[in-house]
């Protein structure tokens, strides 16, 4: 019956892109970001949602530019997202791991899976008066069954000048560290952009990649001197209880950490002619009670990274290269002495690196990207034990392999509706530790080789 | 013969007559044309005079060009670096994503609106 399903659907979102391919493009801009300015999402945007400089240009002033000569937007910035999204895994996963519900649509082999959605989000993008701006999501999602406050990052900004030169500064509350970011080379808005709900993800990854969003909240502030040295910061506290609580709205804080988490980014660009280069660091230092705990002692998370972003930008052609690499040095202060780990310290090590081609045509921009994961770390028999799926036989958390994407991608198809579709293909090469049997239940790396297709409707 | 020829010269007349006024109505709609890409895709940063001071334009190092300096339009080759500018970006101006006659309805624009002496 799914396969029925799979079938008619298939022949469904077919039919729409092939609807939308032959449809004409229309000039108007949307959604509330090009609704806003009257510009082309194409100003702001390569290949959805990575920035050109303009757009890192729109999101440091504050989302506050604007045609109106009002202060505040009216019709008020709106926006919507839904996702609908296919996934296939070469092997199927242990019986019931995946959660059957009205949006996850699963086979009896547990290898094929409908997320019909896999997120469906309104948004608020835009300005709320003058140099005041947001860009406030809220999410249902499609796996979890679940309703959450999702990406929240509310901004003020100006400019001013500094040495004869433009200075922008500005004040941001947003929920999770490098969601202020206006680089795609960090973890908030990194590549891949989008990816399954369901697939099997390594078992270590660092603080800052994600484990902390919405789970804390906090207040920062940032300079960008010149056009070419960007210098910001960031305090963050729990969402679990406290002034900051409202950032975590519908999220389970199941990582709470102790005290302020400092954040910290630096940022060297230099643009010439068409090309364009970003050198950056960043960072963060967390106290963090084990899992389900609340007070005592705690673990410190320490990570420090490295990225760097290069475009080229012509009418028809665009070309982007990401990397990031993270350290983390891990103090098991709690952790160690309740059992949960075999060592008192670890450390982990991610390294990406990825490329993308678009190339821009009357009936939608076409593109394709390669990228490279890496996470390297001591082992730790204890926090990295064996287990069905998603433990390690070994004890080490090593895992890399390559992702590959095709991207379709059609802006303004009508005043309000922009469209997105990606098919993604993630190959492992190591996972948890090893090439073959790296669970100790007889699943290798390649066995959570994912395809992955994304319909992703803006609007 | 003589009616022939009075009534071929004011078909001819009335011909022309008819001709440049169509061709002023359609410059002017080209015009108008111009001014609404330029109000739509250009004015946010090189401003509604066109001097580069557009309300995005604040914190731009450098400026968006400002079509009201004589500097502007003594360069050589002016249309060229305009139709260039306008289809591949330059610096933090992206492509604009125009066709070959918009681009040539906003370049008429703003050298009607804007150039010094025009």
């Amino acid at each position: 019956m799914l396969w029925k399903m799979l079938r008619t659907t298939w022949i469904g979102w077919v039919l729409i892109g092939g609807w939308m391919l032959f449809l004409p493009p229309n000039t108007h801009a949307l959604p509330s970001f090009a609704r806003q300015t009257g510009m082309s999402c194409t100003t702001c945007h390569t290949m959805w949602p990575e920035l050109t400089p303009f757009g890192r240009f729109f999101k440091l002033t504050g989302y506050s530019i604007s045609k109106s000569t009002k202060p505040y937007e009216f019709p008020p910035p709106l926006a919507g997202l839904v996702q609908l999204s296919f996934t296939h895994l070469k092997k199927d996963l242990p019986r019931k791991s995946i959660e059957d519900n009205w949006a996850t649509h699963v086979t009896s082999t547990d290898n094929n899976v409908l997320s019909l959605p896999q997120e469906m989000s309104l948004y608020y993008g835009g300005r709320i008066y003058r140099h005041l701006g947001a860009f406030v999501q809220g999410t249902f999602d499609g796996a979890e069954n679940d309703v959450m406050l999702d990406m929240t990052d509310i901004r003020y900004a100006n400019t001013t000048t500094l040495w004869n030169k433009q200075l922008i500064y500005g004040v941001t509350v947003n929920n999770s560290p490098t969601l202020q970011d206006v680089w795609n080379s960090t973890p908030a808005f990194g590549f891949p952009y989008a990816a399954s709900p369901i697939a099997p993800t390594p078992a270590a990854s660092t603080i800052i990649d994600g484990t902390l969003d919405q789970q804390v909240g906090g207040m920062g502030a940032y300079v960008f001197w010149n056009n070419m040295i960007y210098a910001g910061g960031a305090l963050y506290r729990t969402t679990d209880h406290g002034i900051t609580k409202i950032l975590g709205a519908g999220t389970t804080v199941d990582m709470e950490t102790d005290g302020i988490v400092p954040y910290w980014r630096l940022v060297l660009q230099r643009q010439w002619r068409k090309h364009y280069l970003s050198l950056g660091t960043f960072g963060l230092t967390a106290d963090i009670y084990p899992e389900g705990m609340h007070h005592g002692p705690t673990d410190r998370f320490t990570d420090i990274g490295l990225d760097t972003q290069y475009q080229y930008i012509v009418k028809s052609h665009i070309f982007t290269l990401h990397s990031t690499w993270i350290h983390e040095y891990q103090d098991w202060n709690a952790s160690f002495d309740l059992g949960n780990t075999a060592k008192k310290s670890g450390h982990l090590n991610t390294f990406k690196i990825h490329g993308h081609y678009t190339y821009r045509s009357p009936i939608g921009d076409f593109g394709g990207s390669a990228g490279f994961f890496s996470t390297t770390g001591n082992k730790d028999i204890l926090l990295y034990a064996p287990g069905p799926a998603d433990g390690s036989r070994t004890g080490s958390p090593n895992s890399n392999g390559l992702i590959f994407e095709l991207d379709y991608q059609r802006l303004e198809i009508t005043n309000f509706l922009s469209l997105k579709c990606s098919l993604q293909y993630t190959l492992y090469n190591k996972f948890n530790g090893s090439h073959s049997n790296y669970d100790g239940f007889g699943r290798d790396a390649s066995d959570n080789n994912t395809l992955y297709f994304l319909l992703w409707f803006m609007f | 013969m003589k009616k022939m020829i009075v009534f071929f010269a004011a078909g001819m007349v009335l011909g022309l007559g008819f001709t440049a006024w169509n061709v002023k109505g359609i410059e002017a709609s080209e015009v108008q044309r111009g001014k609404d890409i330029y109000e739509n895709k250009c004015q946010m940063c090189h401003g509604p005079k066109g001097n580069g001071n557009g309300p995005a334009a604040a914190a731009f190092n450098p400026k968006p060009a400002s079509f009201t300096d004589p500097k502007f339009w003594k360069q050589k080759d002016i249309n060229k670096i305009i139709t260039n500018t306008i289809e591949h970006g330059h610096g933090m101006m992206p492509p604009m994503g125009l066709n070959p006659d918009q681009i040539k309805a906003v370049m008429d624009y703003i050298a009607h609106a804007f150039k010094p002496g025009s």
